[in-house]
C-alpha cells in the first residue's frame, strides 16, 4: 500500500528564536516526529512569525496555527484562574514542582485546566502540560535593595497575577513577552525584570543592563509550560498519534526540566565570573511579604470569580494533604546541603 | 499550487500592482487577504485582525504621533526656521551650507530619537521650505533630508537595534555602542558628498548672497543663540533623558511635546486654532505611517504563514559558499528585501530565517547586526515602499516623488560605500562594543 | 441624484468629524505621559494607568484617523506613473480597485474585526499587561469601527472616482 502523506502542523511558540524554551519546543517537535515514524511533522516558528506572543492562544483557537508552545499567564486578562496553571505564589500553597505536577496529573488539576480553556473560555484548544519549571529567581534589579519598602515606585516586568502581588508593595508591573524585556529594560520602560532562570535570563542578556540578581523568588515557585493544540486538529488525529503526542509531552516535561536545570548551574557561574553580576540572597522578610500579598490577592479573586475559587479550592485541598506530608517525610534540603557544602 | 509559490506570486504581483497608484497600505492589505485566502483559507481574516491589534498594542509606536506633534508645534512657533537660519548664517559663505545644516541637524536628531518618520517629517517641514526659497537643487535637497532622517534608525537610541538584539541574541548595549561609529561615518560621507557636488557645480547649493548675510560675527552668534539654544535644550532634554535612562523614548516624546508647548507659549504663538491644526496634521501623518506599518505587518505575516520565507533559507544553505561570499550574499538579500519591505518585517520575519545560515559563518554577531542595520537603513529609501520618501512628500508636496527617489538613489550609493567600509574595516563597528563589559 | 449627493456629503462629514475628534486625543496623550514622567521620576510613584492608556490613545488616533486620511487623499500612493495618467484614467483605476478589491477586503476586515471584538466582549476580557486590568473589549471595538468607517468612506471615494472617470474632472474636495 502507498504510504500516507504525513500530517504537518504549524507550531508557533511565545518565545524568541534564540531562547532555550524555543529550542525545547523544537526538541518536542522532533521527538514527536521520530516517535510517529514521520507520520506527524511539526514546523516550529518563534513568536511574532504569525502573531505576537500574547495572541498565540487566539491564533490556535482560530486555527491560524495548529499548535503552540505557551505560558498561560500571558493571557490572564481573559480569566484570572489561568494564573494557577503557571503555578501561583507560595509554592503554590507550599507545593514544590513535584507536588505541583502531582496535583496536575493526580489531583484533578489537569481536568480543571481543560475545563478552563474549553468550557469557561470556549476556546477550541486542547491543552497538554509540557515542561515543569523550577522556582523562579526574584529577578534583576539595577540597584540593590533590602526591604519591601525599597521596592516602592519600581516599574518591573512580570507576568500574570504577580502584577497584583507587587502592587501591594507599591510597584508597577508590566507584562511583556520574553523578546521585549531587555529592550524595555534598556529603554527604561521598566527598572527591573524577572524571566525564568540563570540559563535563560543569560540568553536574554539581562546581565548587560542590570547587575543585581536576586534569588530565590516566591512569585512563581514552580509551574508548567503548555502545548496548545487546535481542538479540531486534535480530534482528527488518529488515536495512536494522540498517545504519541501525550507521551512525548510527558517525556519533554521531565527532559526539558532536567536539561535546563543542569545548564542553570554553569550559567550562574558565568554570570558571576564573566559578567560581574552580583548574585544576592532575597531577604526572607521579602519572601514572606510576597506570600502575605498573594493571600490578599487570591482572596479577592475568590470572592469575585467562581471558577477561580474552584481551582483555588482544589489546589488548597491537595496542598493541605501533600505539603505537610512531604515536610515531615522528606529530609529538608538545607540539612544535607549545609552538612556537605556549608555556605562560605 | 504550493503555498510557498503563492507567496512568491503575491510578492511579484505586489511589486506590479503598487504602481497602479492605489494607496499602498490598502493595496498591501487587499493582496495579502486575497492571496492569503487562496493559500490559507478563511483564517487569513483572523490573521489580519490579530496583526492589526498587534500594532495597536505597540506602546513604543505611540512616540510616532508625539514626535510629529513636537515637530508641528515647534514649526508653528517658528523655532526650526530660526535654527536653520542660524546654521545658514553660520556657514553662509560656504556653498551648500543648507546641506551641512540639514545633515548636522539630522545627526543631532538621530541622537535624540530613533524614529525616522518624525526625523524626516520635521526636517522636511523646517529645511524643505528654506531649501526651495534658496533655490537649492531639489534632488540633492530631498536626498540629504531623506538620508539624513534615516540616520535616526542607526544612531542610538534606535528602535530597530532594540528589536534586533533579541532576534540576534546579542546585547542591545553592544549594538548601540557598535552603531555610533558607522552612523557618524555615514553622516560624514553625506556632508562630504554634498560639499563635493557643490564644489563642482555651485548652482546646486548657492552660497547666501552677501547682501543677505549678517553683517557682523556677533549678529551670527546672536542668531545662533536665539535659534539654537531653545532647541538644543529641548533636544538634549529629550536625548538626555533617554540616554541617561531618565525616560523612555515614548515618555521623552511626550515631554518633548510639553516642552515645545511651553516654548511656543513663551514665544506667544500658542493658539487654540493652532493646536487644533497641529493635532489634525499630526493625526493625518501618523495615520498614513502607522496604517502602512499595519498593512506591511499583515502582508509579512501572510508571506511568513505561507512558508515562502522558509524556502529562502533552504535555498541559501544549499549553495555552500565561502563565509565572506555568503555574508555578502546575505547583505545583498537584505538589501533587496528592503525594497518592498520595511525593517520591522525584515528584522522580525526574515532575519530569524537567516540566523541558521549566519551561525555557520562564525562571525561576530554584533558586527553582523551593525552591518544589517546599516543595510536596512536603505530600506527606508528603496521604492516602492520607501517610507522616507513618503514622509518627505507628505510635508513637502512641491517635490514630486520621482525627484525624491532620484535624490535618494545617490545617497543609497553612499550608504553602500559605507557598508563596504564597515565590512572591510570591522573595528569601526567592533571597537566601541569591545570597551563595553 | 440630489439625495445621492447629500448621502456622499454626509459620509464625508462623518469621516471629517470623527477624524477631528480623535486627533485631539493627542493632547491627553501628552498629558498622561507628562504626569507619568513627573510622578515616576520625581515622586517615585509610577501611575497605574499610563501604560495602558498610552497605547489605547495612540491606537485610537491612528485607526479612527484612517478614514479621515482617506478622505483627504493622505494615504501614500506610488505616484510615479499615476500622476502622469490623465484624470479620467486615474478615476477609472481608483473606481475599479474600490469596487473589485477594496470593498470585499474591508468587508472581511469588518466581519473578522467584529468577531474579534465579540469574542472579547462575551468573556468580559480585561487587560493582561498591568494590574489595572481595564476592560479591553472597548479598545478592540476600534477595529470594527475603523473598518466600518473605512467602508463608508470607500463608498464616497468610489463615487467620486467614478465621477472623475466619467467627467475627467476631480470633484471639489471639502
Ligand atoms: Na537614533
Ligand atoms: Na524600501
Amino acid at each position: 500500500a502507498r504510504a500516507q502523506a504525513p500530517i504537518v502542523w504549524k507550531m508557533q511558540t511565545v518565545w524568541p528564536a534564540g531562547l532555550a524554551f524555543h529550542r525545547n519546543a523544537e526538541g518536542l517537535a522532533k521527538r514527536i516526529e521520530e516517535m510517529a515514524g514521520g507520520r506527524l511533522k511539526i514546523d516550529v516558528v518563534p513568536a511574532g512569525t504569525v502573531v505576537g506572543a500574547f495572541d498565540v492562544l487566539e491564533a490556535v483557537h482560530k486555527g491560524l496555527v495548529d499548535c503552540a508552545h505557551g505560558w498561560s499567564a500571558y493571557w490572564v486578562g481573559k480569566q484570572p484562574a489561568l494564573n494557577f496553571f503557571t503555578s501561583a505564589s507560595g509554592g503554590p500553597f507550599g507545593m514544590d514542582n513535584l507536588d505541583y505536577v502531582s496535583w496536575l496529573f493526580y489531583g484533578g488539576g489537569y481536568e480543571l485546566y481543560r475545563e478552563l480553556y474549553q468550557d469557561v473560555l470556549k476556546m477550541k484548544v486542547h491543552v497538554i502540560p509540557t515542561l515543569v519549571l523550577n522556582t523562579e529567581p526574584l529577578g534583576w534589579f539595577k540597584k540593590p535593595f533590602k526591604t519591601v519598602a525599597d521596592l516602592k515606585g519600581a516599574k518591573f516586568r512580570a507576568s500574570g497575577l504577580t502584577a497584583e502581588i507587587y502592587k501591594e508593595f507599591g510597584m508597577t508591573v508590566i507584562a511583556m513577552p520574553a523578546g521585549e524585556i531587555l529592550p524595555a529594560l534598556e529603554r527604561g520602560v521598566i527598572d527591573g525584570a524577572e524571566f525564568y532562570s540563570p540559563y535563560l535570563d543569560k540568553e536574554l542578556g539581562f546581565q548587560d543592563v542590570a547587575k543585581y540578581y536576586y534569588a530565590p523568588g516566591m512569585h512563581r515557585s514552580t509551574g508548567t509550560l503548555e502545548l496548545l493544540v487546535n481542538k479540531e486538529k486534535w480530534d482528527k488525529l488518529p488515536a495512536d498519534l494522540k498517545a504519541i503526542v501525550d507521551i512525548a509531552s510527558r517525556e519533554n516535561l521531565l527532559r526539558g526540566w532536567l536539561e535546563i536545570s543542569v545548564q542553570d548551574v554553569q550559567a550562574l557561574e558565568e554570570l558571576k565570573t564573566k559578567s560581574g553580576v552580583n548574585v544576592m540572597e532575597t531577604p526572607r522578610e521579602v519572601l514572606i511579604e510576597i506570600l502575605k500579598a498573594w493571600d490578599k490577592v487570591h482572596a479577592g479573586y475568590e470572592a469575585k470569580d467562581p471558577f477561580f475559587a474552584k481551582v483555588s479550592k482544589s489546589m488548597k485541598e491537595f496542598s493541605r494533604q501533600i505539603v505537610p506530608f512531604r515536610r515531615d517525610f522528606q529530609a529538608s534540603y538545607d540539612i544535607c546541603a549545609n552538612y556537605y557544602w556549608p555556605k562560605k | 499550487m504550493s503555498h510557498e509559490l503563492i507567496g512568491f506570486l503575491m510578492l511579484a504581483l505586489m511589486l506590479a500592482v503598487i504602481f497602479l497608484g492605489f494607496p499602498i497600505s490598502f493595496t498591501l492589505i487587499i493582496l495579502a487577504v486575497g492571496f492569503g485566502y487562496w493559500g490559507l483559507g478563511g483564517m487569513v481574516f483572523d490573521l489580519m485582525v490579530m496583526q492589526t491589534y498587534g500594532i495597536m498594542k505597540e506602546e513604543v509606536l505611540a512616540a510616532v504621533p508625539l514626535f510629529i506633534l513636537m515637530g508641528h508645534i515647534t514649526e508653528e512657533a517658528g523655532l526650526m526656521e530660526r535654527l536653520f537660519r542660524a546654521f545658514q548664517h553660520l556657514f553662509a559663505s560656504l556653498r551648500g551650507s543648507l546641506y551641512i545644516g540639514t545633515i548636522l541637524t539630522a545627526t543631532i536628531f538621530a541622537m535624540a530619537t530613533g524614529i525616522v518618520g518624525a526625523a524626516v517629517t520635521v526636517l522636511g517641514i523646517m529645511a524643505g521650505q528654506i531649501m526651495i526659497q534658496s533655490r537649492y537643487n531639489a534632488r540633492l535637497s530631498a536626498g540629504a533630508i531623506t538620508a539624513g532622517g534615516t540616520l535616526g534608525i542607526l544612531i542610538p537610541p534606535s528602535v530597530m537595534l532594540v528589536v534586533m538584539g533579541p532576534v540576534l541574541n546579542v546585547s542591545v548595549v553592544k549594538l548601540y555602542a557598535g552603531a555610533f561609529g558607522p552612523g557618524l561615518l555615514l553622516a560624514l560621507l553625506y556632508i562630504g558628498y554634498c560639499l563635493f557636488r557643490c564644489l563642482l557645480n555651485p548652482e546646486l547649493g548657492p552660497a547666501l548672497p552677501p547682501e543677505q548675510r549678517l553683517a557682523s560675527k556677533s549678529a551670527v552668534l546672536f542668531e545662533l543663540l536665539v535659534g539654537f539654544v531653545p532647541l538644543a535644550v529641548l533636544i538634549s532634554g529629550t536625548l538626555g533623558s533617554i540616554l541617561f535612562g531618565l525616560a523612555t523614548p515614548t515618555e521623552a516624546s511626550g515631554i518633548g511635546c510639553l516642552g515645545a508647548l511651553i516654548l511656543s507659549l513663551c514665544h506667544r504663538r500658542l493658539t487654540v486654532a493652532g493646536l487644533k491644526s497641529a493635532a489634525l496634521r499630526t493625526m493625518q501623518t501618523s495615520s498614513m505611517i502607522l496604517f502602512l506599518a499595519l498593512a506591511s505587518n499583515i502582508f509579512g505575516a501572510v508571506f511568513g504563514r505561507l512558508g515562502s520565507a522558509g524556502v529562502m533559507t533552504q535555498t541559501l544553505l544549499g549553495l555552500e559558499l565561502s563565509p565572506m561570499l555568503m555574508l555578502i550574499l546575505i547583505m545583498v538579500l537584505v538589501f533587496v528585501l528592503g525594497w518592498p519591505f520595511e525593517w520591522p518585517a525584515i528584522v522580525l520575519l526574515f532575519l530569524p530565517i537567516l540566523i541558521p545560515v549566519v551561525a555557520t559563518l562564525k562571525v561576530d554577531m554584533v558586527w553582523f547586526g551593525i552591518l544589517t542595520a546599516v543595510n536596512l537603513q536603505t530600506a527606508y529609501m528603496s521604492p516602492p515602499v520607501a517610507m522616507s520618501a513618503y514622509y518627505l512628500k507628505s510635508v513637502v508636496p512641491d517635490w514630486d516623488l520621482a525627484t525624491i527617489f532620484k535624490g535618494m538613489a545617490e545617497f543609497m550609493i553612499l550608504q553602500i560605500i559605507g557598508l563596504l567600509i564597515v565590512i572591510f574595516f570591522p573595528p569601526i563597528a567592533t571597537w566601541l562594543p569591545s570597551l563595553v563589559k | 441624484m440630489r439625495a445621492g449627493a447629500r448621502l456622499l456629503q454626509g459620509i464625508d462629514a462623518v469621516s471629517e468629524a470623527s477624524g477631528k475628534a480623535v486627533s485631539l486625543l493627542v493632547y491627553p496623550l501628552v498629558a498622561i505621559l507628562s504626569i507619568e514622567v513627573f510622578s515616576r521620576y520625581l515622586f517615585r510613584a509610577p501611575t497605574f494607568f499610563a501604560y495602558d492608556l498610552t497605547y489605547m490613545l495612540y491606537g485610537t488616533i491612528f485607526m479612527v484617523g484612517a478614514p479621515y486620511t482617506l478622505l483627504h487623499d493622505g494615504h501614500i500612493r506610488t505616484d510615479v506613473l499615476y500622476h502622469k495618467l490623465p484624470k479620467r484614467w486615474q478615476g477609472a483605476i481608483d473606481a475599479a480597485v474600490y469596487l473589485l478589491l477594496y470593498f470585499p477586503g474591508m468587508f472581511f476586515f469588518l466581519v473578522a474585526g467584529w468577531n474579534y471584538f465579540h469574542d472579547s466582549w462575551v468573556i468580559g476580557e480585561r487587560g493582561s499587561l498591568t494590574f489595572w486590568r481595564p476592560p479591553i473589549y472597548p479598545y478592540k471595538a476600534i477595529i470594527p469601527l475603523t473598518a466600518l468607517l473605512l467602508l463608508l468612506q470607500g463608498v464616497s471615494q468610489f463615487f467620486k472616482s467614478l465621477a472623475t472617470a466619467i467627467s475627467g474632472d476631480r470633484p471639489h474636495e471639502p
